[in-house]
């Protein structure tokens, strides 16, 4: 293990694939570590569960793909599918490490990462890394937010879930309603299910003195069906406080005193604390609880680590679909090439194909997801 | 919360038209609505006020049809709508199919869409209508219903389509980053007529057509009266004064006298109404075609030295059929020009009527073509006006705006506009005639007639002009057609002057002040105080530019 690779990419979801498409192109030394398999987040997605963002065969029109990570490919295309579930996205992604030839190392989980004389070591479950550079693309998926109140480990995070079908009971809690709440309660719906949601904030409300919706409309439109039928209820503006386990299921506790029984156990869709949790070591977060980083995505704290995906946060501006982020990973590329001398030419693509943002000044609140 | 549950009887859906101008909207409106006013109180492609009715198929569907937008400007229209959008009704954002992305992006940016029920219809499909597979992307991509229609041939079917589009109107929610995905458009986006284009040439070009578009008509109706005149002397006006000659002296005087109602109203008639129709005409047409914009955007760089925007010269040609109704179309200017645009309509806008009966003297004193210089000056000292008394700098326009394409006439809604005019004609601005005349009779009869050189005595005075002017020039400050008083007598005025003090008498008439009505709705637009300051400022540079003149001309 006494080589030292010039980056290494942990991670081969769509940031860290993405980034390495262009890495390739650069001819720059680098390697993914990879806990499990290429895309392996999609691969846990729930059965039922599709991509919000429409995937289209878009070359025909001038753009890139929706959800594509590399210019010029269509997952619409490779897939023939406009939301493609989480398997298939998988499968979009092999097509693209494979005909780039991606070095992948899998099944190697990064533990831990320390930087000495500005050279990273990065400590695996297969042994000693070393790099100059590391780009952290860790996704978040993986690491839900399991301990949010007290009894939540009762419940069953809704990352955990491998198909809405499969679970057994008929009148489930959901607490959270934002995408993944919201998607659940839509798929446990169209099942014929009866389903509470709990939530906080009532991301499915128009309310009109700010008019502004937190779900997706592709979300919100097709949970509104059910809120015609007596399957859905919801009780907004409420949090859950905690879960206790009774003879016949669970009694579930809210701040405004009331309780929710349910037969089965509660799904937790109550988020994720993301795999920068694993590298605190070398971050400082901010305000708004993201990773602090300079304006090419590098850590305040430690120069040579980029952070890539939907963790990254500039202030206001989130970036929390792929055709966001993806726009970031030339920005990456280019700060790592800048100092290591690369060729930089496969830039110029990335702009003309609109996979380059960066001027985050311009947007605003605008920039909200 | 559960309030989206309701079993109660279907409620009234209202909606609003929102897009930007010339996209079809009071097309649309029309078309689903079957509101044949719309047609007459709707100005130049512009609504200027909002018009409400129901669907023809649907009469729970009630469409509210707003001011066209305009990209990057601060409009009073602009404005109205934007007054409008507080509220909680479906939007109905409608935009040309070809220009589908940017429209909606820039709407997207002006407008706080998200969350509001939105439905979409792309209209101009005969232009441009994207593949099956391009209109699922746009469907997918925004979430909301998009039809593609073509506003001036909607069958049944495409109306229904339309009216359930509205049916299932989605929540706004997708995010610019979103909108950029969308289709990119297939052609330039601003389509001007690739002559005007061509440097020099092409704003020479459409300055030239703009003339043409009134100079033709003037000559038309010229022709046409001065063809007609010899014959209703001999046959009509000839008996008819014989005829009254015999009635009791009072009345006598009221009908055929110097101010008399048939001898100066047949001057009315015969010169003034057809020039007002033909303006008229010839304004529908080149508006239905839809090439004014392409001409007043010709003329944009020119227009911008005088403190202009090309499309602010809209209401100005629109001004040469009648003024009031262009200041309300100032509405669509930016409001940082529409003074100076007010201004302008004001003092250069010759409306149908001042030409017609400026037409009839000129021809009365033998001297038809002294028309041409007449309009030419009245162009160039109302440039010059606008652009000492407004020295604010038209701002940069950041958008291009996509100008309408050049289509069929749609001849119903010609004949609406053209028989508008004819109607206003007749019962608004000959009435209004006969009883200056009569008044001008009545006070000659009790012989209180001078009080008018009283009044304008300083004029007649600086400009060597006789008293029997007077009237005249009272009067069209009146009403414009008001010059023609200075007919009276049967031309004998005119015989009594020279070429040279006619012209500037009846250049005075005309620029002195803009018609009361004119003065009246600038104030009720933009304030008094700006109607005064727009009004004592006309009146200085017109007389200043009539003294430059005349020393010019009684020096020759
Ligand atoms: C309900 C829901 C719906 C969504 N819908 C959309 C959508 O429609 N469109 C869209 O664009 N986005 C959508 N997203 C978000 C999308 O899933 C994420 O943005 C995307 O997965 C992030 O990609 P990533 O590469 O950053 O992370 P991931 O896809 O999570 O990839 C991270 C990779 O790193 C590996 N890894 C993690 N930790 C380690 C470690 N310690 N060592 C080694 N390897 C490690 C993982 O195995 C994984 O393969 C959705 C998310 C949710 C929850």
């Amino acid at each position: 293990m006494n080589k030292i690779y010039d980056v290494i990419i942990v991670g081969a979801g769509p940031s860290g694939i993405g980034v390495a498409a262009i890495l390739q192109k650069m001819k720059v030394s680098y390697l993914i570590l990879e806990k499990e398999d290429i895309g392996a987040t999609f691969s846990r997605w729930p059965k039922e569960m599709k991509f919000i963002t429409p995937s289209f065969p878009a070359q025909g029109f001038g753009q890139t793909d929706l959800n594509a990570v590399v210019p010029k490919t269509s997952p619409a295309y490779t897939l023939d599918m406009e939301h493609p579930p989480g398997e298939a996205y998988t499968e979009y992604l092999n097509v693209v490490a494979n005909h780039f030839a991606i070095p992948i190392k899998k099944g190697v989980q990064v533990n831990r990462i320390n930087k000495k004389d500005s050279i990273f070591s990065i400590d695996t479950s297969k042994g000693f890394y070393q790099s100059r550079y590391v780009v952290w693309a860790g996704g978040e998926y993986q690491y839900p937010e399991l301990t949010p109140f007290p009894g939540a480990d009762l419940g069953v995070h809704n990352s955990l879930v491998p198909s809405w079908e499969k679970l057994d009971g008929d009148d489930f809690i959901i607490i959270g309603g934002y995408e993944s709440g919201m998607d659940a309660a839509y798929q446990l719906g169209k099942l014929g299910k009866k389903v509470t949601v709990i939530a906080r904030t009532n991301t499915w409300e128009l309310d009109n003195s700010n008019p502004s919706i937190a779900l997706s409309v592709y979300t919100y439109n097709r949970v509104r069906q059910l809120f015609d039928s007596d399957l859905l209820k919801v009780a907004g503006n409420t949090a859950v406080t905690n879960i206790e386990e009774k003879a016949s299921g669970y009694d579930v506790y809210t701040n405004d005193g009331e309780v929710y029984f349910t037969p089965v156990r509660p799904i937790l869709a109550t988020g994720f604390k993301g795999s920068t949790t694993l590298i605190e070591n070398l971050v400082t977060r901010g305000k708004h609880g993201g990773v602090l980083v300079n304006e090419t995505d590098e850590s305040v704290d430690t120069p040579g680590l980029f952070l890539a995906g939907s963790e990254l946060r500039h202030d206001s501006h989130i970036f929390c679909y792929i055709y966001k982020f993806r726009q970031r990973f030339a920005i990456v590329a280019e700060a790592i090439g800048q100092r290591l001398n690369s060729d930089l030419s496969i830039l110029e693509m990335y702009k003309q194909e609109n996979f380059y943002l960066n001027d985050l000044s311009m947007c605003g609140e605008m920039c909200q997801c | 919360m559960l309030d989206y549950v309701h079993d109660s009887p279907p409620i009234k859906k209202e909606v609003l038209l929102i897009g930007y101008e010339s996209v079809g909207k009071s097309g649309l409106f029309r078309k689903l609505t079957g509101e044949k006013n719309a047609l007459s109180s709707n100005i130049k492609g512009s609504t200027i006020s909002a018009l409400k009715a129901s669907c023809r198929l649907d009469r729970n569907i009630r469409l509210t049809d707003l001011p066209g937008l305009q990209l990057g400007t601060d409009s009073r229209s602009t404005q109205l709508t934007l007054d409008h959008l507080q509220g909680e009704e479906t939007l109905l954002l409608v935009v040309k199919a070809a220009t589908l992305k940017e429209e909606l992006t820039d709407l997207q940016s002006e407008l706080n869409l998200k969350g509001r029920e939105v439905a979409i219809v792309a209209t101009h499909r005969d232009k441009y209508l994207p593949s099956q597979a391009e209109q699922n992307r746009v469907r997918d991509l925004l979430q909301v219903p998009v039809v593609w229609v073509n506003t001036r041939e909607m069958a049944e079917m495409k109306q229904e389509e339309v009216i359930t589009c509205i049916g299932n109107a989605q929540a706004w929610g997708a995010a610019k980053s979103i909108l950029h995905f969308l289709p990119s458009s297939p052609h330039d986006v601003n389509q001007l007529i690739p002559v005007f284009r061509v440097p020099i040439a092409g704003p020479m070009l459409a300055c030239s057509f703009i003339f043409a578009m009134f100079a033709l008509p003037v000559f038309g109706a010229f022709l046409f009266a001065s063809w007609l005149e010899p014959a209703t002397e001999r046959y009509l006006l000839v008996p008819i004064t014989s005829w009254i000659d015999h009635a009791p002296p009072v009345l006598a005087n009221i009908l055929i006298g110097d101010y008399g109602l048939i001898t100066l109203g047949s001057y009315s008639f015969l010169w003034a109404f057809p020039v007002v129709i033909l303006i008229s005409i010839m304004t529908t047409l080149t508006e239905e075609i839809g090439i004014q914009e392409h001409l007043t955007n010709a003329l944009d760089p020119w227009l911008r030295k005088v403190g202009l925007r090309g499309r602010d010269l809209l209401p100005v040609i629109t001004g040469f059929g009648c003024n009031v109704v262009a200041v309300f179309q100032s509405r669509s200017c930016s409001s940082c020009t529409r003074v100076s645009c007010v201004s302008l309509i004001a003092f250069g806008s010759a409306c149908s009527y001042q030409i017609g009966a400026t037409l009839s003297i000129f021809n009365a004193a033998h001297a038809p073509l002294l028309f041409i210089p007449y309009l030419l000056i009245l162009f160039i000292v109302g440039a010059i006006h606008t652009r000492l008394w407004n020295r604010n700098e038209a701002n940069e326009l950041v958008h291009i705006p996509s100008l309408p394409y050049i289509q069929k006439i749609n001849w119903r809604a010609f004949r609406w506009k053209v028989s508008g005019a004819v109607k206003q004609f007749l019962v608004q601005a000959m009435p209004i005639f006969l009883l200056i005349c009569l008044i001008a009779s009545l006070l000659q009869a009790i012989g209180v007639l001078a009080i008018f050189s009283w009044l304008v005595m300083p004029l007649l005075h600086l400009f060597s002009l006789p008293s029997d002017a007077a009237p005249g020039l009272v009067f069209s400050l009146i009403r414009k057609d008001g010059l023609l008083v200075l007919n009276e007598g049967q031309g004998s005025l005119l015989m009594d002057m020279s070429v040279s003090q006619i012209f500037i008498c009846v250049y005075l008439a005309s620029t002195l002040s803009a018609c009361l009505v004119t003065l009246f709705t600038i104030g009720r637009e933009l304030g008094w105080k700006t109607s005064l300051s727009i009004g004592w400022k006309q009146m200085l540079t017109s007389v200043v530019s009539a003294a430059i003149l005349a020393s010019g001309l009684y020096f020759l």
